[in-house]
């Protein structure tokens, strides 16, 4: 038996997601990246589609799908814009997720049932930096804490109506949801890759979280966030792979077409070993993101993998990247052609939430 | 309102690269990708919209090996209430008069005001099965349809011919039409509907639940090949101001400009 089998129900999920990647998505991807633009109307349609709540419970109006399922999803909207695929993964794996595991009931009933109706959700990374400009003031009085400053990166924050948001207290890390202010002021920033995912930094006067919108109190939650950034390993690695896939597929496409000394560029031996490298990582990175997922459906441990298949996938998808630009030549350096933005977008993979030298110091611990 | 519409699965060969297999009769599909055809996606289309107006039943039905079904759940996920497949591998050498005898032999028991299939299929481009489902069935067709109004019993069709012109047809139900693609837009399959449609049973029928008396073909399959290339083709050759500077003498010396 092969190891990766979709059943039906995911053979036609992937089936669906691609047509829509392809007829709806491709047309604009170019473009939302050239732009820095949120694509608000495409995220509608995916919302309507229910890719927005896939893993939400049914009865909270989500799709009520499983983590292989996000992952084909997030793969293949990924091999079209990473972008789009990043904003339907954070809604999921860093919005959803923690509320629907660490949620009251009266809080999962609020907030993932606007998140199934087509709210956007976003997620404050913490970078640990903090200088004068970005020190983040909190003080806490009668259990309400109070917090100012500016959060650099808040995944999905352009678009998003609350956020999940850590806390550094003298008593430990909290978790909160922050329903978001017009009075928060927002800056876009100029970034290399996942352009169009709206990832920008919020700046708080000074806002409340009151105790009832906490998803963890000090004493739990290094357990809590070392169990989302384990959830988003697996999910983040899907978007990886289909990023990687992107690139070798236009790399392998190119060198057909694209003829020197009288030949396809693809029958000359280093050009060869270039996609052949790809393609061997690309294979070994779908076992890694699919026997993870196929493990946290059936709710085994599997946090070692998880961080494997990210620290193993996103480099998959750097190294595919510069490949392809390199099988284009110095096409593959000009907007004209997409390899280009998926060099990027895979390069962003790497500094969002973990990095490889974050992913190394836990397996390292792990392992050791 | 009841509804069959006939599926099929096809392989995308638009873009691929097509090969022929050792048979001589088949085309290599092991690296190829299939998908409902094109303008049976209209027809289902078409079917669910009208499902959504008046009401009733909606059948979704396929010829096809056991790949098929994941066509067909597609049509339930976006609107179908039942599905059957017929099984391609019980029946060989099938054209498009055979095809159309199997598809009436399973739905010869089902109610239906309209039967709906797309206008022509992408990988045999027959055709036929449309029209001869039509007679066999002993209603009224109409092909290449681009707009349904239907008032009862009646219904107000138009057709596409060349050259931009549409015939306008009043027809009586029960009719089968060949639709053709744009007439709407064909919508996805939400998630919540396909993992309904996931757990849905879809009914199998073979060579033993039709009654095999009359089923044939009228014409078998010889040979497929690539032709040769014309005389008239000229692939041209140097840099892209030579290959210009050619196609223009070309055009002049043709007198076409």
């Amino acid at each position: 038996m092969a190891l990766i089998q979709f059943n039906n129900e995911q053979k036609m999920i992937q089936n669906e997601v691609r047509k829509f990647a392809q007829s709806e998505l491709e047309p604009i991807t170019s473009e939302i990246d050239k732009e820095s633009t949120f694509p608000v109307d495409i995220v509608k349609k995916l919302s309507e589609l229910g890719l927005s709540s896939l893993i939400i419970p049914e009865k909270y109006g989500g799709a009520d799908l499983d983590t292989t399922c996000l992952c084909i999803a997030v793969e293949e909207l990924a091999k079209v814009s990473a972008s789009v695929s990043l904003i339907l993964a954070v809604n999921n794996c860093l919005v959803a997720y923690p509320i629907m595991k660490y949620g009251s009931e009266p809080t999962k009933e609020q907030y993932l049932e606007q998140l199934s109706k087509g709210v956007v959700g976003g997620y404050v990374v913490e970078t640990g930096f903090e200088s004068s400009e970005r020190k983040i003031e909190h003080e806490e009085k009668q259990g309400v804490i109070s917090i100012a400053g500016l959060f650099d990166f808040v995944l999905n924050g352009e678009a998003a109506k609350f956020i999940i948001l850590p806390v550094k207290t003298e008593k430990g890390r909290t978790l909160h949801i922050y329903d978001k202010s017009p009075e928060d002021s927002l800056s876009k920033h100029r970034i290399l890759g996942m352009r169009a995912a709206g990832i920008v930094g919020l700046k708080f006067r000074s806002i409340n979280l009151p105790n009832d919108k906490c998803l963890a109190a000090p004493q739990e939650s290094e357990q809590v966030f070392q169990d989302i950034q384990n959830y988003s390993d697996i999910i983040f690695s899907a978007i990886s792979l289909g990023i990687a896939e992107a690139a070798y597929d236009a790399a392998l496409n190119y060198s057909k077409e694209r003829r020197q000394f009288g030949r396809a560029i693809c029958e000359f031996p280093m050009v060869q070993e270039m996609l052949i490298n790809m393609k061997t990582k690309i294979t070994a990175s779908r076992f890694m993101v699919y026997d993870t997922a196929a493990l946290a459906d059936m709710e085994q441990k599997c946090s070692l993998n998880g961080h494997i298949a990210r620290l193993f996938v996103s480099k998959t998808a750097v190294s595919c990247g510069l490949d392809a630009i390199q099988v284009h030549g110095g096409y593959g350096y000009i907007k004209e052609y997409p390899v280009e933005r998926h060099m990027r977008d895979a390069k962003t993979m790497q500094v969002l939430n973990a990095t490889p030298v974050d992913l190394e110091s836990v397996l390292a611990k792990e392992l050791l | 309102m009841d509804i069959i519409v006939c599926i099929k699965r096809v392989a995308q060969t638009a873009e691929a690269d097509v090969k022929i297999d050792s048979s001589g009769k088949d085309i290599v599909k092991d690296r190829l990708t299939f998908d409902m055809n094109e303008s049976d996606t209209y027809a289902l289309e078409e079917a669910i919209l009208l499902k959504e107006k008046f009401g009733g039943t909606l059948t979704a039905v396929s010829l096809g090996t056991v790949q098929a079904e994941d066509t067909l759940r597609i049509a339930l996920a976006k609107g179908a209430d039942s599905a059957i497949r017929i099984k391609a591998e019980d029946f060989e050498g099938l054209d498009g008069y055979k095809t159309a005898q199997l598809l009436k032999a399973a739905i010869k028991d089902l109610k239906f005001d309209v039967v709906f299939t797309g206008c022509i299929a992408t990988d045999d481009y027959y055709s036929q099965v449309g029209v001869t489902l039509a007679e066999l069935l002993g209603v009224p067709h109409a092909t290449l349809v681009t707009k349904i109004d239907i008032q009862d019993t009646k219904a107000q069709v138009h057709r596409e011919l060349e050259g931009g012109l549409i015939e306008h047809l009043d027809m009586t139900l029960p009719a089968l039409f060949t639709i053709q693609t744009g007439i709407n837009e064909p919508r996805y399959a939400s998630l919540i509907a396909i993992r309904r449609a996931a757990k849905k049973e879809i009914k199998v029928i073979g060579a033993s639940e039709i009654e095999p008396t009359g089923i044939q073909a009228n014409a078998s399959l010889e040979e497929l090949f690539t032709p040769p290339a014309g005389k008239r083709a000229e692939i041209l050759s140097g840099s892209m101001d030579e290959i210009s500077a050619k196609v223009a003498g070309i055009i002049k010396e043709k007198g076409l400009i």
